[in-house]
């Protein structure tokens, strides 16, 4: 019998942060291994060197700071990585993915005390700055070659493409009156980043919600702040607005909505809160794609409403019990 | 043109330091509210316990940085949080063994009615006459030792505070 | 369960484990051979004894008079007081306490635990007042949980009204089940109560509220009101915390106790239906409160039940009437798993709130290590207050109890449901207990130095006086002096002449 005096309760739900990462990477397993299947051995190193690269960063930050080293940090990482190699160039150098998951580790993470204290989101964080410093590489967009006997449906809609993103030549040409076939770019079938298939990510995020691991709050409000003003936009100039369907389905917008919006470390805790987060982010994400320089704002977006997430949260204190209306 | 822009800023700078130098000297107050505030806070036993020998001295050197929030026995932590948050010093964690707030109390075995301690209470909180048993109220006493220090009996002895000792209470969490 | 409105706020769903004490019918014991009874039963002064070493006590006999918030405490079976001393207690910390020890008379031919021959109360009543006088008298105190003395609560109702009577029959604690067999076993009884209390209190009309894991309980209610047009039963879903009385009000009435007031401030009366019981006896029979029904249950013990037993039996020889312990009782919890507290030796006693006492397995029980808050955001959902318990924790934490007292603490329940969701497995619960009585502690010291500081300005200013008027008598004297004669004898003189 413990001797000890505990607290209560005596019981618990048994959910645990360990738990919680765990599901998120078998929500993301699904884009993942579609992003592998189409783009090759490359894109295969280049995770395999990001998760290597990321979980020694973590063992040596945790090791200096003499503090534990359990399995939870490990998940946490993994995590991390594979939000960042996801939202990669798939042919992305295997030593610069390296150096940015060590870069989201260290300047995303454990520069603020380790996991829980940071105000940004250390992948959307690392992606910045290899946007910023390797210009060429992160916008270098291979069209997909699947590597195995490949189904000849997906080969014929892999033919179609060249190498430029639905949201880049969108940007280039200035107009939405591109080839586009929706088929293929909802599988990710298309030039864009490792984990860019629309449709398994929200199959993910569905079984996520489902779980209970992410809060649907967050991932509804993205798609509409997102969804509404580009739909007013499409069909006031259609001629140089995506499709809104389209804008769902291209980018990184279905990973920001179900897994990097939804960390919840950088995002804030109160209901309505994250309702507003949501919703400020779908909207940044398409004021960049349409009027900023950069053909994709999802990084941008998020970094941007991070930093808004704590006064969201001091603004959307919910009544408590007993208080007046 | 640029002669305009470099003078400027030099310009500017020096305007506003006279306009501070005059509003210093204009608003300037009689007393330091520093000082009132944190005598506002001190118990005013005069106990010397801080190493001045009274409450005014210890809240000058407060507010100049010479003497902790926690200097002051009596005040207790309740005391030392104010005094931190006032003067916007950092209170040292309490890690390790937490120090509670003491009270004295009179051993009846020694004590031979003096006299001399309730005379030179500082908050009336002892109690007694000419060859009597002196007793302390234990909810005034601050534990200043005025007392211990003139008894001749020695006939004081600490315990902590009732306050702090009424039963079981629940500690501060430590995580893992 | 996305977008159902929920009758109150928050809450959690833990997996209730009542099976496990839920089928067996309520064991009586013989009366044990002796019993502690602690002169303080709950918060509030502890009672006197009336009572003192050597004395012979009759069942039912008053052994400790309530004082200063505290209720009578009488004899549960007959015996002699061998002893007013200290004994180890089930309380938080485990401490000892002050108790009557009491030698009962053997009856081995009794096999009912209630003795069919005690001092009756008297129970003649005419008024509301004389009514509550009864309750007042047989000691009577809610068995829910904050134990608070049933006849003190009835008379803040005599200057408020009372529109609704409440019976809280939810028993949202996970194992626990005494009041669930309470209500199957004795409905007749809990009705009888509720008339007498819609009586005390004024109320026009009783709703009985049943969380719906207790479907046999409601039916036999239903059966038992079939008669009572005034007393209505309605089930509740199955939601902790919705017997906490905050939530069980907003559940039934559909209104919030305002933060400050109590619930008689919004016309309703909130009860426990095992006190029901018990005021049903003490008016109808005269029969003080020294019995209650326990839990005992918890994977680590062989044959979970419920016991009715006196007030004052050690909870180990409880446990030996339910078969002892089939495994190591990794933690024994008094009360409920969610807001219960562990104690450390069985050879403590019962008291009149203890409602369980849960043998948990290891299995059972939560994992002990933390890790760091990734503000998941899960206990801000869960806090049926609508307050931010992460934030409240990470104040507390740092020593910033003043912030934390901003965010609502005084308002937190003690619950439970924040830390039994929270994925990092944080103390919550026990930030809040340690910051609620620390909070207190330093508002008595700030009182106290308040007082210290009135008090040396006192005496700094009768020193003064003291002063001044030695000097002025000094003055005088030296005066007196210079004109020839003593001011005594210059006194004395005055007396002769007059």
């Amino acid at each position: 019998m413990s001797t000890l005096l505990l607290s209560a309760p005596h019981i618990h739900s048994g959910m645990t942060v360990h738990r919680l990462m765990r599901q998120v990477i078998l929500g993301l397993l699904p884009a993942l291994l579609m992003g592998l299947y189409l783009f090759g051995e490359q894109a295969l190193l280049l995770v395999t060197a990001a998760l290597v690269a990321g979980l020694l960063t973590e063992w040596l930050c945790q090791k200096c700071q003499q503090k534990p080293i359990g399995s939870l940090m490990d998940s946490s990482t993994i995590v991390t990585t594979l939000l960042l190699v996801m939202s990669l160039p798939p042919h992305f150098p295997w030593h610069l993915g390296a150096l940015g998951a060590a870069i989201a580790v260290v300047f995303g993470k454990q520069v603020y005390g380790g996991l829980g204290q940071n105000l940004f989101n250390p992948a959307m964080l690392a992606r910045v700055v290899l946007l910023i410093s390797f210009p060429v590489e992160m916008t270098d967009w291979p069209a997909p070659v699947p590597v195995l006997p490949s189904l000849p449906m997906i080969n014929d809609l892999a033919d179609a493409f060249t190498g430029a993103t639905t949201l880049g030549s969108v940007m280039e040409t200035g107009s939405s009156i591109i080839h586009l076939k929706m088929l293929p770019l909802l599988f990710g079938i298309s030039p864009g980043s490792l984990g860019e298939s629309p449709v398994l990510l929200l199959l993910g995020g569905i079984w996520m919600i489902w779980k209970n691991v992410i809060d649907w709050r967050i991932s509804a409000s993205l798609i509409i702040g997102c969804l509404v003003p580009s739909a007013i936009a499409w069909w006031v100039t259609p001629e140089t607005i995506l499709t809104p369907v389209a804008q769902l389905a291209s980018g990184g917008l279905m990973l920001a909505a179900f897994f990097i919006a939804t960390d919840p470390v950088t995002s804030p805790t109160t209901p309505k809160g994250r309702m507003w987060y949501g919703l400020g982010c779908g909207f940044l994400i398409f004021v960049i794609r349409v009027f900023g320089a950069y053909p994709e704002g999802v990084a941008f977006a998020i970094l941007l409403m991070n930093a808004l997430s704590p006064l969201i949260e001091g603004a959307t204190k919910h009544r408590a019990y007993g208080e007046s209306k | 043109m640029e002669i305009v822009s470099v003078l400027s800023i030099p310009l500017l700078a020096v305007i506003m330091g006279f306009a501070l130098s005059l509003a210093g000297k204009f608003f300037a107050k009689e007393e330091d509210p520093l000082v009132n505030a944190i005598s506002e806070l001190l118990p005013n036993g005069q106990c010397g316990q801080c190493g001045y020998p009274g409450c005014a001295q210890a809240a000058i050197a407060m507010s100049e940085g010479t003497l902790g929030p926690d200097c002051c026995p009596p005040g207790g932590q309740a005391l030392a949080q104010k005094l931190s948050k006032l003067l916007g010093v950092a209170l040292q964690s309490s890690s390790g063994a937490k120090s509670y707030p003491k009270v004295v109390e009179i051993n009846p075995e020694l004590c031979d009615g003096c006299t001399r301690c309730f005379k030179k209470c500082p908050f009336d909180a002892i109690v007694g006459a000419n060859k009597q048993l002196h007793g302390v109220l234990s909810d005034i006493c601050t534990g200043c030792g005025m007392c211990v220090s003139v008894c001749p009996q020695d006939a004081f002895v600490y315990k902590t505070d009732p306050i702090f000792n009424d039963g079981w209470a629940w500690p501060k969490p430590e995580l893992s | 369960m996305l977008f159902s409105k929920s009758l109150i706020k928050g809450g959690v769903h833990p997996v209730g484990q009542k099976q496990l004490s839920s089928n067996s019918d309520i064991l009586r014991l013989p009366a044990p051979k002796r019993l502690f009874i602690a002169l303080k039963q709950h918060s509030g002064a502890p009672a006197k004894p009336v009572v003192k070493a050597g004395d012979r006590v009759t069942a039912g006999q008053m052994i400790a008079s309530g004082q200063g918030g505290s209720a009578n405490i009488h004899a549960p079976q007959s015996g002699t007081v061998e002893k007013i001393e200290e004994h180890t207690a089930a309380i938080p910390g485990g401490g000892k306490q002050l108790m009557v020890h009491l030698v009962c008379d053997t009856e081995p031919e009794s096999d009912y635990l209630v003795p069919t021959e005690y001092i009756k109360l008297n129970t003649d009543y005419q008024t509301r007042e004389q009514l509550i006088d009864i309750i007042a008298d047989a000691g009577i105190v809610g068995m829910g949980g904050a134990v608070f003395p049933a006849a003190t609560k009835l008379r803040s109702t005599l200057k408020k009204d009372v529109e609704t009577l409440l019976i809280n029959g939810c028993e949202c604690e996970p194992y626990l089940t005494c009041d669930d067999l309470v209500m199957q076993e004795q409905c007749v009884q809990v009705v009888g109560g509720i008339r007498y209390l819609l009586e005390a209190c004024g109320a026009k009309k009783a709703i009985i509220g049943v969380e719906n894991n207790k479907p046999q309980a409601m039916q036999s209610l239903i059966e038992a009101t079939s008669e009572d047009d005034n007393i209505e039963v309605k089930a509740l879903p199955t939601h902790y915390p919705m017997g906490s009385a905050k939530q069980f009000i907003q559940a039934l009435c559909k209104v919030e106790v305002p933060k400050g007031k109590r619930s008689t401030d919004v016309g309703v009366f909130v009860q426990n239906v095992a006190t029901c019981a018990a005021i049903y006896y003490a008016v109808r029979f005269g029969r003080p409160m020294t019995h209650r029904v326990v839990t005992l249950s918890g994977g680590a013990l062989e044959r979970p039940m419920n016991i009715e037993a006196p007030i004052g039996t050690l909870i180990s020889e409880l446990v030996a009437s339910c078969g002892g312990l089939k495994s190591t009782a990794e933690r024994i919890v008094v009360g409920g798993p969610m807001m219960g507290h562990t104690i450390t030796n069985m050879h403590s006693p019962i008291m009149k709130g203890t409602s369980g006492i849960l043998f948990l397995h290891e299995d059972e029980l939560p994992q002990k290590s933390s890790s760091p808050c990734v503000s998941c955001g899960r206990c801000v959902a869960a806090c049926p207050m609508g307050l931010l318990p992460n934030a409240m924790a990470e104040f507390i934490a740092n020593d910033d109890l003043e912030m934390a007292g901003k965010q609502g603490l005084s308002s937190c329940l003690l619950c439970g449901s924040c830390a039994f969701i929270c994925p990092a497995s944080l103390p919550l619960t026990q930030y809040f207990a340690y910051a609620t009585g620390e909070i207190g502690r330093q508002k008595k010291m700030e009182q106290k130095a308040q007082l210290a500081r009135r008090l040396n300005q006192q005496r700094s200013e009768r020193l003064e006086k003291e002063a001044v008027k030695k000097a002025a008598e000094k003055a005088a004297k030296k005066a007196a002096r210079s004109a020839g004669k003593s001011p005594k004898r210059a006194a004395k003189t005055i007396e002769q002449e007059s």
